[in-house]
């Protein structure tokens, strides 16, 4: 058995009793989502690697066959910190003043790294961002702020 | 804590465990995430030739395949700056900020899932423990059925045994304080009326109509619905389709987004309306008076299913009663016995083609449509008391058929067993819809009965679909309603709906989320508030140095323990016990919280099982006359206290075996050891004023002594408090049915 704690041990089954049915455990497809859920922030890649499938019904994942992903992911080094987003962010700040084109967010969302699609990118916006000025720009320290605090099932 | 959550007892269940399959996942949005990312995963994997590569390849090579990729598509002109003429490093940076920014919005995503499903459990879980109580009262009656040796149903001592006679009776409508309007409706009713109807029904409250004919229109309804026969057949030859909505639960609004997306009732567009049109919702009467007009005005074209909530006692406990007394408080008890005349006759089921059956509820293993087709169903008119038989032995078998198909739901576990989750009617598994299906040669099988978050599931491999048509169920934002549309193949696709949309839109996902969190926890805290002193001395067990803190998985099994809810109580706990850290849990917030005005004054809204008990004459009459077996008109006080056993046997609460008897006793005038009616009746009200005035002394009490020791609520628990109050307003505006969100659902 994993080195999993108790604790995490309960969250985990309560996020199988929610996401998956009794016996046969969780869909394969929604492994991502069901290390999200815990806290965890794996890239698609990662999910990929780890077993996840990309159509359901193709596979199914068991309890105790999940906490060694679990175990594993937990372990992956990056989470991405606050720190992290700005220094990344700034590569779009080019008047170095905080702020940056929201177009350019938006595009660069769209198309790439793992890519979101446009239905995603708005509900995105219409939570943590706030408008854009006149020239198009946003201030995105607020935006990387909202983004971070969602709201955590478990703590 | 989560084992003993109702939904892990998979494997059969404790003593009071009941079994619960897990949500579907099918629908839900968060597997929709998946699939989008399936999408753009797709589309960043093309190598330099348009081959695919591996997801996990080199940065700097997938940064350069991304730049030809941009090039191909021509983004190029948005990153000019950026990317063209990048050193290698800077553009993985790039890459690696959007991943990061994307990483992080889906984990955000699925926490809000995640969070969405934790109250949906918490409505539901309520929702079913609530109308177990309801259901008791149903065993309770055929317990005492059982006792009574030769028990005859109840006889029709105060309704006369011709029903048309209540029907025929001109009794003065009075008139309303306030405005009616007024207008000249005659029979029969056409179109015109109709939309006249909808044109006044949607105009926000204040708007009624005249109680002659709202009187009216209940009576020809119930007229026309006698003459139809239990099991309906609709056939699609004409129409060449049909339309099946389910729940509507009072909501006006989604009836008119139906009505106004799918067109009103016509021989080309039939509809079948799956019973619970009442309770819960504030519009009830609107909708079922509309329901019974479009019923009258295009016959051959509206079908009608009585559904649960079809019921004198459900509507007593769940706020149809209340609402008919507040819209028409001189009228309400003659229109009330109207509708329970609408209901008593409205049809048990429809079978469209021969080949698919409409329910409301489901079917258990020995559902037989034979038997309810040759039942006299208008004995039933409420079918959680005994059905109406004029002195003859009560059938027994006849009423649990009718109660299967009203009150049972699918099962994903194979199997027919009791429904402990509602009390009555049983889960059905996939074994038993095979066997169904065959005995009665019927293709699948359409029911309501349960909100689902997409308005629609498919279980048991298509072969039973659940349909309910009230968006916005359980909280603004809670679910999408539906509508179904059969073809004459009879194959189905689903039209899902929220109403009032634009109220919804203009809220972020954290504030309609913070609205449905809100009503769910209201909910909870006031059927927290029933166990509360129990829960105070549960608490201090586990407490002996009265520090006011005790572990969290003590927290956590005491909640559990004495509410038996199965609700996850560890995601809870920092909205039950507020301002409490992670390692211990300060009870005593959790009891302060109970004892805030905002759930006080919920509490005061609701009824409980008792209370409609006791107010509902014909409940109590319907004991007394069971209890009468030799119909002498008296009962003496040995037969009396055997129902008493049983009454507190099956409804423990704020009740006292020895006040009930010191009452009669004390009607029994001339000593000689019997009570009659009037006496019983008299017995059960002054204990009932006596159980409200001993609530209330309870209620005083505590907040002498709080406010004794100056202890304002904590300042974490006035937050949430205040919290809750703010977010649970409701925002009331004229209907229109033009703003909606639809879409179309082809399940192939």
């Amino acid at each position: 058995m994993a080195d999993v704690p108790k604790r995490e041990v309960e969250n985990v089954e309560f996020v199988f009793e929610v996401m998956g049915s009794p016996g046969e455990g969780i869909d394969a497809v929604d492994l991502g989502d069901a290390l999200r859920a815990l806290n965890l922030n794996p890239t698609l890649a990662l999910i990929e690697k780890m077993g996840g499938t990309k159509k359901r019904n193709e596979k199914k994942i068991k309890l105790d066959e999940f906490l060694p992903i679990y175990s594993q992911v937990k372990k992956e080094k990056e989470q991405g910190c606050y720190e992290d987003f700005i220094e990344c962010l700034k590569l779009y700040d080019k008047e170095e003043n905080g702020t940056m084109m929201l177009a350019e967010l938006h595009h660069a969302l769209l198309a790439l790294g793992e890519s979101l699609e446009d239905e995603q990118v708005e509900t995105l916006f219409a939570d943590c961002m706030d408008p854009e000025d006149d020239e198009g720009f946003i201030p995105y320290s607020q935006f990387i702020q909202r983004l971070m605090s969602d709201p955590v099932v478990f703590d | 804590m989560l084992r003993s959550c109702v939904c892990l007892r998979s494997d059969g269940g404790s003593s009071s465990g009941g079994k619960r399959r897990s949500s579907s996942v099918e629908d839900a949005s968060s597997c929709r995430s998946s699939e989008i990312e399936r999408v753009g995963a797709s589309m960043q994997t093309l190598g330099p030739n348009g081959q695919p590569h591996s997801a996990a390849g080199q940065t700097t090579t997938r940064a350069s395949s991304l730049l030809q990729l941009f090039q191909r598509k021509g983004w190029c002109k948005h990153f000019r700056k950026p990317l063209r003429g990048m050193s290698a490093s800077r553009a993985e940076k790039t890459i690696r900020a959007a991943i990061l920014i994307q990483k992080w919005y889906r984990r955000h995503q699925a926490h809000r899932e995640m969070k969405k499903r934790c109250n949906w459990q918490i409505f539901q879980n309520l929702e079913y423990a609530s109308e177990q109580d309801q259901a008791e009262l149903y065993k309770f009656f055929n317990d005492l059925i059982k006792h009574m040796p030769q028990a005859a149903g109840t006889k029709n001592q105060h309704h006369s045994s011709s029903i048309t006679s209540v029907l025929e009776e001109r009794d003065e409508i009075l008139e309303e304080v306030g405005d009616v309007v007024r207008t000249k409706m005659e029979l029969p009713l056409k179109k015109s009326h109709v939309e006249f109807l909808i044109d006044v029904f949607r105009k926000k409250r204040g708007n009624r109509l005249q109680p002659q004919l709202v009187a009216m229109i209940l009576r020809e309804a119930a007229k026309s619905l006698k003459q139809m026969p239990n099991i309906v057949m609709v056939s699609t030859a004409v129409s060449l389709q049909v339309t099946v909505c389910g729940d509507l639960h009072g909501k006006l609004d989604d009836l008119l987004v139906v009505l106004h997306k799918n067109g009103l009732p016509s021989a080309s567009n039939p509809y079948v309306f799956n019973g619970d049109f009442v309770d819960r919702g504030k519009k009830g009467l609107e909708v079922l008076l509309l329901l019974l007009s479009l019923y009258l005005a295009f016959p051959n074209a509206v079908f009608l299913n009585r559904g649960n909530h079809e019921d004198s006692i459900m509507n007593a406990r769940y706020g149809f009663i209340r609402e008919v007394e507040g819209k028409y408080p001189r009228n309400h008890k003659r229109l009330l016995r109207l509708i329970d005349e609408v209901y008593r006759w409205l049809p048990l089921g429809s079978v469209l083609n021969n080949r698919v059956l409409i329910v409301h509820g489901g079917f258990s293993d020995s559902t037989s449509l034979d038997l309810i087709k040759s039942i006299d169903r208008g004995k039933y008119v409420s079918i959680l008391r005994p059905p109406i038989t004029d002195g003859e032995p009560l059938d027994k078998t006849e009423w649990q058929q009718i109660f299967d198909i009203m009150w049972s739901d699918p099962q994903a576990a194979q199997g027919c067993v009791p429904n402990t989750l509602r009390g009555a009617g049983c889960w059905f598994g996939p074994d038993t819809t095979e066997l169904f299906l065959k005995r009665h040669r019927l293709s699948y099988v359409i029911r309501s009965h349960e909100c689902k978050p997409n308005g629609h599931e498919f279980m048991h491999d298509n072969k039973v679909i659940t349909i309910f048509s009230a968006s916005n169920y359980y909280a603004m934002g809670s679910n999408k309603g539906a509508y179904m549309r059969l073809n004459n193949q009879l194959n189905p696709y689903f039209v899902q709906y929220i109403s009032a949309a634009s109220q919804t839109k203009k809220l972020s996902f954290r504030q309609r989320m913070g609205m449905v969190e809100s009503s769910a926890l209201k909910e909870l805290a006031v059927r927290l508030r029933e166990h509360r002193d129990e829960l105070e001395t549960e608490f201090r067990k586990y407490d002996p140095d009265d520090t006011g803190l005790i572990s969290i998985s003590k927290w956590c099994f005491v909640m559990e323990e004495i509410t038996k809810l199965g609700l996850p109580w560890r995601l809870l706990r920092d909205r039950l016990a507020p301002g409490t850290d992670n390692q211990k849990v300060n009870y005593l917030t959790t009891l302060d919280l109970l004892d805030t005005d905002v759930i006080l004054e919920a509490e005061a809204d609701g009824t409980t099982v008792m209370d409609a008990l006791y107010a509902n004459k014909a409940s109590l009459e319907a004991i007394f006359n069971i209890i009468d077996a030799d119909n002498s008109g008296e009962i003496t006080l040995d037969e009396f206290e055997t129902a008493i056993d049983l009454l507190v046997a099956h409804m423990p609460g704020a009740y006292s075996k020895e006040e009930m008897l010191e009452k009669c006793r004390m009607m029994d005038l001339n000593g000689d050891g019997k009570v009659d009616l009037n006496e019983f009746l008299e017995a059960f009200r002054l204990s009932d004023m006596h159980r409200k005035q001993q609530q209330e002394a309870d209620m005083r009490k505590r907040t002498a002594t709080r406010s004794s020791v100056n202890q304002p609520h904590s300042e974490s628990v006035a937050e949430l408090a205040n919290a809750i109050s703010k977010n649970t307003l409701v925002i009331e505006q004229d209907i229109d049915p033009t703003d909606c969100e639809a879409k179309v659902i082809d399940p192939k």
